[in-house]
C-alpha cells in the first residue's frame, strides 16, 4: 500500500510530454475510514483539502516549495469563486 | 439474473404508472409517485444514458480527461465518481425544484408528475450529460466558449446577454420568494438574520483563528444555525422583541437589496464562501430527511389528479396547463441553468471519461427526484389550505374568512378556525396569500417531518425549511450578484478600461449597485404588484431558464453533427423542438393574450382603462403600465435571441450536412489515461 507504483503519464497539457511518474490517485496517506470520509465530505461541499494538495504537490511538484495552509485557502478560495461561482437557481 | 432485476424494476415502474393513471376518486399514496418516479429514472440511466454514452457521445474510458491532464491540485483535480456526483449535485439543486413543483400543483398532481419524469429522461439530464462532455472534451470550456467557438462568434454573444438577462431574472424571483415567506414574520426574520453573524464568525474563524480548518467551523456553525432557530421562537412570543423583528415587504426587499450589495463587494473568504458551505450542507441534510420523512410517513395526495384551474383561471398564476405548466417546472425537469454548472466546476474534476454519464445524466435524476419530493409535499397538503397560502391576497380578502369564502367557489373546502390553528400552529399571524411557493412548501415539509420524527414540534420545522430555502437563495443573490457584476465589468472594460478591472474598488462598487439596482427594481415591482408578482415573475423566469436550455441544446447538437454522428442528432433536437414549442408560446402568450392576468400588453390597457374610469390613482397606474412594458419586452428580447441562435445554429448544422464545412470538432487533443 505504501509503496509508489511508477507509470508514463502525460505531463504539461498541450505542449506536454511523456515522463516516469509514480501513481497518484493512489492515496499515499494513510487510508483509514475517517480520512477518506473528511475528505469525501471536503469535496462534496466544494472546500479546500489541504491534506490532498500535499499529497499532490509532493508527487508531482517535489521541488517546488509547499503553500502553508493559509496561503492554499487563500488561492482555492479566490480561484473557486473568481467568477463568482457557478450554482444553480 | 441481472436481465431479471431489470425486467423487475421496469415492471414496477410501469405499475406505479398504472396506478397513477387509471386511479379516480379517492386518494392515493405519494409512495406511487416515488415508486413510479425511481422505476423510470433506474430504466433510463441504464438503458437511455448508456445508448447517449456508447453510441451517441462515444465516450472513451482511455481518454484522460482535463482533470487528469491538467492536474493542479486545485481546480484540476481527478475526484472519485461518487464524491464528484454528490459535488455536481449540491451545485445544481438549488430552490428551482422546490418552488416550481409547488406552483404547479394547480394543475393537479399528474401533468407535474409526468413533465418532471418524462422530461428529465428524455430532456434535462440529457442536456446536462452532453454538455458536460463537451465541456470536459475542452478542458472545462464554459458553455458560452463552447457556442462562440462551435456555432460562430456573435452567437457566443447572445449567449452572454441571454445568461445576464435570465440572472437579473432569477434573483429578482428568488428574492421575491424569501420576500413573502419573511414578510410579517418575526420568527423567520430573526432566524435569517442570524445567519449573517454566523457566517461572517465562520469566515473569520477558516481564514484568520484557525486556517484552512473548514469543517469545524461548518459543524460550529451548523449548531449555531439550530440555535438561532430556536431562539426565533422567544423573539416572536416576546410582545417586546417581535415587534422589533416584524417588518412589511417593501422593507424587507429594501434590506434584501443592501445585504446582496454589501454581500457581493466583500472579500469572498468572509462571507460567500462560509454561506455557501452552511446552506451546502442545509441542503443536502434536508433533501435527505425529506426523503425519509417521505418514506416513513407515505401521505395520501389530497390535490385531485387534474384541477379546474388547467383551463388557466389558475389563483397562482394565470395560463393554460400548456403551455405554463411546462415553464413553470423548469428546474427538476430541464433547467438550462444546469448548462452553465456543467460546462464550468464538475468537468474539471472528472477522473474517467466513464464516469461522466453517472455525474451528468445521474445527477440531474436525482435533481428531478427532488422535485418528485417538493410536489408530493405540496399536494399532500390539504387543496383548500394550498390555495390559501399560495393564491395573492387580491383574490382571497384580507381575512381567513373571506379566504375560506374564495376557496369554497373554487371548490375545495376549508374553514376559517382551520386555517388559523394552521398558522398558530406554525408560529405565524397569518399564512394567506404567502405567494412564492416557499411557505407552503414548508408547511407541507413540516407536515411529513412532525409525521415522522414527533408532532409537537410543528412551528419549528415549519421555521426549518423557511431558513433552509431562505439561506441558499441569500447565498444565490451574493454569487448571483457577483456573476452578473464580473460580465458587467467585462462588458464595460470595453468602454473605458479601469471600469474592467476587478482589482479597483470604484469599479467594483459601480457595477454590483448597478446589478443589485437592476433585480432589485423588479423585486420591488413583485412587492407591490396587486396580482402578488409570481404572477408575472415565475413564468419570466420560468421562460428565460428553458430558453438557456434551447441555447444548451442548440451547442449539444452542432457537437453531436460535427462529431460525425448526425444520425443521431435527435437525442438533443427532439427535446429542443418541444421546448421552443413551449417557451415561445408561452412568451407570446405572455406578451399578447387579452387576459389582463395573463398578458402583459392587456394587463396595460386593463390599467390604463382603470385609471380613465377613476377606479385607479394615476401614480400608481402609470407605474404599473410601465412595469408591464418592461416585462414585455424583457420577454420580447428573450424570444428573439433564442430565434437568432437557432437561425445561426440552422446554418451551421446545413454547413456540416451539405459538406461546406468539414464535421470537425474543437476537442483537446487526445491522450492515454493512466487510470485504467
Amino acid at each position: 500500500m505504501w509503496r509508489r507504483r511508477m507509470r508514463k503519464r502525460w505531463v504539461g497539457g498541450h505542449a506536454g510530454r511523456w515522463v516516469n511518474r509514480p501513481i497518484t490517485h493512489l492515496p499515499t496517506y494513510p487510508p483509514t475510514l475517517w480520512f477518506r470520509l473528511r475528505s469525501a465530505f471536503k469535496q462534496i461541499a466544494g472546500m479546500p483539502d489541504y491534506a490532498r494538495y500535499l499529497e499532490h504537490a509532493r508527487a508531482q511538484h517535489p521541488d517546488c516549495p509547499l503553500l502553508s495552509e493559509r496561503e492554499f485557502y487563500d488561492r482555492f478560495i479566490s480561484g473557486r469563486y473568481a467568477s463568482g461561482g457557478s450554482r444553480c437557481c | 439474473m441481472k436481465r431479471g432485476v431489470w425486467i423487475l424494476v421496469g415492471l414496477v415502474g410501469a405499475a406505479a404508472w398504472g396506478v397513477i393513471a387509471l386511479h379516480r376518486g379517492e386518494s392515493i399514496s405519494a409512495a406511487w409517485l416515488v415508486l413510479a418516479a425511481v422505476g423510470t429514472y433506474l430504466v433510463a440511466y441504464r438503458f437511455y444514458a448508456r445508448f447517449l454514452a456508447h453510441k451517441v457521445l462515444g465516450i472513451d474510458p482511455r481518454r484522460a480527461t482535463p482533470a487528469e491532464r491538467l492536474n493542479n491540485g486545485r481546480d484540476f483535480v481527478p475526484t472519485t465518481r461518487w464524491v464528484l456526483f454528490g459535488h455536481h449535485f449540491a451545485a445544481i439543486a438549488g430552490a428551482g425544484p422546490l418552488v416550481g413543483p409547488v406552483l404547479a400543483a394547480q394543475f393537479g398532481y399528474l401533468p407535474s408528475t409526468i413533465w418532471i419524469v418524462f422530461g428529465v429522461v428524455l430532456g434535462g439530464a440529457v442536456q446536462d450529460f452532453v454538455i458536460l462532455f463537451g465541456s470536459m472534451r475542452r478542458n472545462g470550456k464554459s458553455l458560452g466558449q463552447m457556442a462562440k467557438e462551435e456555432i460562430g462568434p456573435i452567437t457566443g454573444l447572445f449567449a452572454m446577454v441571454a445568461i445576464l438577462a435570465i440572472m437579473l431574472i432569477l434573483l429578482a424571483v428568488l428574492a421575491l420568494v424569501v420576500t413573502n415567506a419573511l414578510k410579517d414574520s418575526p420568527w423567520g426574520i430573526f432566524s435569517i438574520l442570524c445567519t449573517i453573524p454566523i457566517a461572517l464568525g465562520m469566515g473569520v474563524w477558516m481564514r484568520v483563528i484557525r486556517p484552512g480548518k473548514t469543517v469545524e467551523a461548518t459543524i460550529g456553525g451548523l449548531i449555531l444555525l439550530i440555535l438561532a432557530l430556536v431562539g426565533g421562537r422567544y423573539v416572536a412570543q416576546s410582545p417586546t422583541l417581535a415587534p422589533l423583528f416584524s417588518h412589511g415587504g417593501i422593507t424587507i426587499a429594501w434590506g434584501l437589496m443592501v445585504y446582496g450589495f454589501i454581500a457581493s463587494v466583500l472579500p469572498v473568504w468572509l462571507l460567500l464562501a462560509p454561506r455557501d458551505y452552511l446552506s451546502t450542507f442545509m441542503k443536502i441534510g434536508t433533501i435527505v430527511l425529506l426523503a425519509i420523512g417521505i418514506l416513513i410517513v407515505l401521505p395520501p395526495l389530497r390535490m385531485p389528479p387534474l384541477t379546474r384551474f388547467i383551463d388557466g383561471t389558475g389563483p397562482v398564476f394565470a395560463g393554460k396547463l400548456f403551455p405554463f405548466a411546462f415553464i413553470t417546472i423548469a428546474c427538476g425537469a430541464i433547467s438550462g441553468f444546469h448548462a452553465l454548472v456543467s460546462s464550468g466546476t464538475t468537468p474539471k474534476m472528472i477522473r474517467r471519461e466513464d464516469d461522466a454519464p453517472l455525474i451528468g445524466y445521474g445527477g440531474m435524476l436525482m435533481e428531478s427526484f427532488v422535485a418528485i419530493m417538493a410536489l408530493c409535499a405540496a399536494c399532500a397538503l390539504d387543496p383548500g389550505v394550498y390555495f390559501a397560502i399560495n393564491a395573492p391576497l387580491g383574490a382571497l380578502g384580507g381575512t381567513v374568512q373571506t379566504a375560506a369564502e374564495h376557496i369554497r367557489q373554487w371548490g375545495f373546502t376549508v374553514t376559517p378556525g382551520q386555517l388559523d390553528a394552521l398558522a398558530g400552529s406554525v408560529g405565524e399571524a397569518t399564512l394567506l396569500g404567502r405567494v412564492g411557493g416557499a411557505p407552503s412548501l414548508a408547511v407541507g415539509m413540516a407536515h411529513i417531518f412532525s409525521g415522522a420524527f414527533g408532532q409537537r414540534l410543528m412551528g419549528l420545522w415549519y421555521h426549518f425549511a423557511i431558513m433552509f430555502e431562505a439561506l441558499f437563495i441569500l447565498t444565490t443573490l451574493d454569487a448571483g450578484t457577483r456573476v452578473g457584476r464580473f460580465m458587467l465589468q467585462e462588458f464595460l472594460g470595453h468602454l473605458w478600461e479601469p471600469l474592467g478591472r476587478t482589482s479597483w474598488y470604484p469599479s467594483n462598487l459601480l457595477a454590483s449597485g448597478i446589478i443589485v439596482a437592476a433585480w432589485g427594481y423588479f423585486l420591488v415591482q413583485g412587492v407591490l404588484d396587486p396580482l402578488g408578482g409570481i404572477n408575472s415573475l415565475w413564468p419570466l423566469f420560468g421562460i428565460s431558464n428553458q430558453l438557456l436550455a434551447a441555447v444548451a441544446f442548440c451547442v449539444g447538437t452542432t457537437l453531436i453533427i460535427k462529431m460525425g454522428k448526425a444520425r443521431y442528432a435527435w437525442v438533443t433536437l427532439l427535446p429542443l423542438a418541444w421546448l421552443l414549442s413551449v417557451t415561445l408560446t408561452a412568451g407570446w402568450q405572455k406578451i399578447f393574450a387579452s387576459d389582463p392576468r395573463l398578458g402583459f400588453l392587456a394587463h396595460a390597457r386593463d390599467t390604463a382603462a382603470k385609471i380613465a374610469s377613476g377606479a385607479l390613482d394615476p401614480a400608481t397606474g402609470a407605474r404599473l403600465i410601465f412595469n408591464d412594458k418592461i416585462d414585455a419586452a424583457l420577454a420580447g428580447i428573450f424570444m428573439a435571441v433564442v430565434v437568432a441562435l437557432l437561425l445561426a445554429s440552422i446554418r451551421e448544422w446545413l454547413a456540416v450536412a451539405r459538406g461546406r464545412k468539414a464535421a470537425v470538432v474543437k476537442e483537446a487533443p487526445y491522450v492515454e489515461t493512466a487510470y485504467a
